[in-house]
This record gives structure tokens, sequence and C-alpha cells, in this order.
């Protein structure tokens, strides 16, 4: 597994530093625009940042997962899968240099921008960091299994990474609802057992989470469940059913 | 001897079209076995399967009694009819890839074929001509000591001088445990080493025996034999 994810930084260093430096531009841009105290804690500074970071998400998974989507829609598959190692050793590496890389992106595109004004992400840097691995976690596996997904149904057609974005939009948020569901289920449950009434049901993921009982862990679980169900759907679907 | 490939009823079909059909055949060990057939006979597809890049749709094909798997993978030596290597690679990158994955690897066969096909080592694959690509492929596939070489259009955009190399380094490369199934469009180049002739059409066998006796029972040469049972003039 080692020797994949080494040849995959050897065959990506380049792209990972020239992302990595582009990101700290683009932050230290934001940092000499916004740093002035008038625009410290303004609204302009959180709007851009937000903007800023949703509009660099995509971009990133995409070149997160690259060598993996190379390997699947390219000539580059032929080396891989020629190699003498089991496709979960393959998967799992590919999985966790993506992971990793996104990751690192992400971080250095939220970590100046994001909340600079009040030092909430100085403060709770660690569990922010920890927190914010789950959602990571799940849009690089959902981005695998539409990839895998859409090579299986069409092959290296032209249409099949077309289709690969479509599968990852439905995917995506049929496991957002799913995880939206668990979210409001458990609320709900937690709100008339502690008697609350009405609950605020707004935004984001994993609400639950703000309360810490019986029901945040269970809410964690099948989190985790649902996790690891697409983790072995996928790697099923790449060992077995997957042809170069 | 115990048979190095066996295949048993294999079949492959893609979205409902047949490209092998019901395909049996078993190998030994130490031939030069030529695969040759026209464009679509499934030639590419047959060899695929053999590299452990297609599955089957039916039937079984063992190699060294195994199943294409991990196994299967680290005793094959396969040459794809594409460019496989990464656009960023140069020859010493794709040396070092080989080296990392394929235990088999020896490094000073690998020295020695870049010294004999004149290949330099730094320079980057994706900036080499066609011939020159297909001379690094060769050497790398031959550099493994493999029980099976799968060499799929070894030829490929090769210039004559190019072709005699490989032929040579075909040759240099016997050895009575192991054996190359070559697949080619062009048999006058190789006619003279194969010990064992497949013909493929439509992914069944049309015929299939020694190379020498083919030739003695129909009194033509194997490319004659081809263009008489492929209806070319």
């Amino acid at each position: 597994m080692l020797k994949v994810i080494l040849n995959d930084l050897t065959r990506r260093y380049r792209t990972i530093l020239a992302t990595v430096l582009i990101l700290i531009l683009i932050n230290l841009l934001v940092l000499f625009k916004f740093m002035s105290p008038i625009y410290v804690s303004s609204m302009a500074t959180k709007v851009s940042g937000s903007i800023i970071s949703y509009l660099l998400i995509l971009p990133l998974l995409f070149i997160a997962i690259n060598s993996f989507r190379k390997d699947l829609f390219e000539n580059d598959g032929y080396l891989m899968f020629s190699i003498p190692l089991r496709p979960i050793k393959i998967f799992t590496a590919k999985f966790i240099l993506a992971l990793s890389e996104f990751y690192v992106y992400s971080v250095l595109t939220g970590l100046f921008i994001k909340d600079i004004d009040d030092n909430v992400l100085a403060k709770n840097i660690i569990s922010a960091l920890f927190l914010t691995i789950t959602s990571h976690i799940c849009l690089v596996l959902t981005a695998f299994f539409a990839l895998i997904l859409a090579r299986i149904l069409f092959k290296r057609s032209i249409f099949s990474q077309g289709a690969s974005i479509l599968v990852f939009i439905v995917v995506l948020l049929g496991s957002q609802f799913f995880v939206g569901m668990i979210d409001g289920f458990f609320i709900g449950v937690y709100a008339v057992i502690q008697n609350h009434g009405v609950y605020n049901y707004s935004s984001g993921l994993s609400i639950i989470n703000q309360y810490h009982n019986i029901f945040s862990i269970i809410y964690n679980i099948l989190f985790g469940v649902f996790s690891i169900g697409t983790y072995i759907l996928s790697l099923y679907l790449y060992g077995k059913n997957l042809e170069v | 001897m115990i048979n190095l490939v066996e295949i048993n009823s294999l079949i492959k079909t893609f979205s409902s079209k047949s490209v092998i059909c019901n395909l049996n055949l078993t190998l030994k060990p130490g031939k030069t076995i030529g695969l040759l057939g026209p464009n679509g006979s499934g030639k590419t597809t047959l060899m695929k399967i053999a590299a452990g890049l297609l599955k089957a749709t039916y039937g079984e094909i063992l190699i060294d009694g195994q199943r294409p798997g991990v196994y299967t993978k680290s005793i094959v030596s396969y040459l794809p009819d594409i460019n496989h290597l990464y656009d960023w690679m140069t020859v010493k990158d794709a040396v070092n890839f080989y080296k990392r994955f394929y235990t088999d690897f020896d490094v000073q066969k690998s020295k020695e074929l870049i010294q004999y096909f004149e290949i330099n080592e730094r320079d980057k694959v994706a900036r080499l001509s066609k011939g020159a690509v297909q001379k690094v492929l060769i050497m790398l596939v031959l550099s493994r000591k493999a029980k099976l070489y799968i060499l799929d259009e070894p030829f490929n955009g090769v210039d004559p001088v190019g072709k005699e190399q490989i032929i040579q380094s075909i040759l240099k490369n016997y050895n009575e445990n192991s054996s190359v199934i070559i697949s080619t469009h062009q048999m006058n180049e190789v006619e003279t080493i194969l010990d064992q002739v497949i013909f493929i059409e439509k992914g069944k066998i049309v015929i299939s025996g020694d190379a020498e006796e083919l030739r003695q029972t129909n009194n033509k040469s194997i490319e004659e034999l081809y263009r008489e049972v492929f209806g070319k003039c």
C-alpha cells in the first residue's frame, strides 16, 4: 500500500505543491485586502471568505481525486491494474492520499479566510480539524464511488466522465438527505423526550452533534455505518467489476 | 508437463456482443506462441483476460494453475497495445516503477536492454517517438523474469531495424520455464521464432498447432496459410 502512495506522490507532487502555493497566495491576497481593522470584523470578510471557499471546494476535490480518475478513464489504468497487489490495497492507498490531499487543501482554503475576526478556528483548531474530517471522508468516498459507478456503467465512453459528475451529485444529495433525515429524527426524538417543543433544524450537517448524549452516539454510529457501507460497496465494485 | 495456460469454455461478451466464444486452449511452458488473426478477432481481449485486466463472462482461464489475480499478475509480464506509461515519466522513472512493484524485475537485464535499444534513461517517455516508446515498453516487459510474457502488437510503429532488435531480444530472453505469446499482423517478422501458432477469428480458434507441423502439412509458410484462412491475397 505504501508503494502505491509513494508512487502517487511521485506522480503528483508537482500538482500538490502548485495547488498549495496557489491557495497560500489566494489566502494572502484575501488577508492583505481585508486585514485592516475596519474590515476585520466586517461581513465582507466572511462573505468573500465563504464565497472563495465554496468556489474552490469542488475544483480542489477534483484535483485530489484526479489520480484515481485517470486510473479509471485513461490509459494510466493499465499500469495500476497490472501490478500484483490486491484491489483493497490499491483502493485504500488512493483513498488515503486523496483524502489527505483534499484535507490539506481545504484546511489551507479555510485557515485564514473563515472566522478570521473572532479567532474561533485558532482557539478550536484541533476540534475543528476532527469535526471536519467526517465530511471530507464522505465527500471523497462519494466522489470515488461516483467515478467507479460511472466507469462500470458507461465504460470509457465520452459520456462516462460527465455521468460521473451526475452520479456524484445524486449520491451526494442522497447521502445529505439520509444524514439530514437521521439528524432530524434524533433531534425530534430528543426534543420530545426533553419536552423542548420546537427545535431549530435549519442548516448544516450533524446538528444532533451539538448535544452530547445517546442520540449523538447513535447518530455517529449510523453515519459511520453509512461511510463504511459506501467504502465497502466502492471497494467491491472496484475489485470485482472494474475492467480496463 | 504442467500446462502454463489452460483455458476452458471461455466466453467474453461486451453488452451482449460475443467477443470470445467458448474458447478452449492449453499452452505449455518454454514455447513462443503466435496469436494471429484479423482486427476484431478477439486477440487483445483474450490477452487482457490472461493479464487480469478483463474478466471472463463465462468459463475460466488458469495461469500456472491459478485464476487471474495477484499471483498471476506477479508471473505475467504484459505488454499492452498502447503506451500505458504516465506522461510525466522518464525512462528511469518507468524502470523505478517496475522495480518497485515487480519483485521479478531484473535491473541488470534492464540496463543491458537499455544499452541494446540505445535508449536514454533521462528521456521523457511522452517526448519519445512511437518506435522509441515501443522499445522502452519492450525493455520493461522483458526485464522481468516472468513465467508468461504476453506481447500485444510488439512491433507497433517500429522501423525494420527496431523490429529485428525486438525479435533478437525476445529470442535472447528464451527460457524453458517461460512462454511468450505474441499477437501481431506482421507474420513475416515473427514466423521464424514461433513454436506454436493459433489462428483466431470472431473469438473462435480456427487453427491451432505446432508451427513446423502446420508448414509441412500444408506445404505453406505461416504467412501464406494466414492469407488463405483469412481470405487475403
